[in-house]
């Protein structure tokens, strides 16, 4: 073997190394990356068990108020009082023309970590209509 | 060799992880749709057509229904409340112990929707008897 030919040799392994090595570091990056938003995930779904659960718990008990408007106000108060995850965004808005309450979970740290669900206290037994 | 099979053996696991992110995203996506659906279609039944609670759905729209015309059955069946995303009434069928319901909704299959379906047991009770709880039983996966 020459000595270019084992130049050339060691150049391309180098290379290569280097190559790979990047590729490693930044897969490594982001399967890190994927473990932390399935937390996320985990964390706003966790979070939206316990919501769901205090609305059945309220819909056992019967009706909130007679019309479904201050019925969902009356929720939208319980649910505000409800404990809320580390790192969770909870958002509740009442819904104009007794559309009722949409509940918004959202992890701070990963915005793609989301969830959106409507309470309809007409759904729950919670009013008897309007 | 052996460094540049394992970072690409790596590659394609990190590019597997963010398409299971992805995915898992679009599911609750559409977990999330399909229960606004069912809060939207019980709360219409509890509120307006009750006689509908212990009818199955196949009967909904049958000349005779006491409290629904066959317009108003079909456009619960259809999903026709104004909201983008229009979800299908696949079943609603009450069990023989009148306590209890099974609801099958289906999100579109045009425009970009899933095609997916959600499983719901809806309870009832109270005097006059009224849906209290909807519980999601599970996602059946997109139809073909």
């Amino acid at each position: 073997m020459t000595m270019a030919e084992v130049t050339l040799a060691a150049v391309i392994l180098m290379g290569a190394s280097s190559a790979s090595l990047q590729i490693w570091s930044s897969s490594m990056a982001e399967i890190h990356s994927a473990q932390r938003r399935q937390l996320a995930l985990n964390r706003i779904d966790g979070e939206l068990i316990l919501l769901q659960k205090q609305w059945q718990q309220l819909a056992q008990l019967g009706p909130l108020a007679p019309a479904c408007l201050a019925a969902s106000e009356q929720l939208l108060a319980k649910l505000q009082q409800a404990p809320q995850a580390a790192g969770v965004e909870r958002e509740l808005t009442l819904l104009p023309a007794e559309e009722g309450l949409l509940v918004s979970l959202r992890d701070q740290n990963e915005p793609r970590a989301h969830r959106q669900q409507l309470v309809k206290p007409g759904a729950l037994r919670l009013c008897e209509g309007a | 060799m052996g460094l540049v099979l394992s970072s690409l053996s790596l590659q394609a696991t990190a590019l597997q992880s963010k398409l299971h992110f992805r995915s898992q995203v679009q599911v609750r996506s559409d977990q999330d749709q399909l229960s606004q659906a069912a809060q939207r279609l019980v709360s219409q039944i509890n509120l307006l057509h009750p006689c509908l609670l212990n009818l199955p759905e196949q009967d909904w729209a049958l000349q005779g229904t006491a409290c629904i015309d066959t317009n108003q059955a079909t456009s619960l069946i259809q999903g026709g409340d104004g909201s983008p995303a229009d979800v299908l009434t696949l079943d609603w069928q009450p069990d023989a112990s009148g306590q209890k319901v099974m609801l099958l909704l289906q999100l579109p299959t045009v425009e970009g929707g899933s095609g997916r379906r959600g499983l719901f047991a809806i309870q009832l009770g109270g005097d006059p008897i009224r849906a209290w709880s909807i519980q999601e039983q599970g996602l059946l996966g997109a139809s073909s």
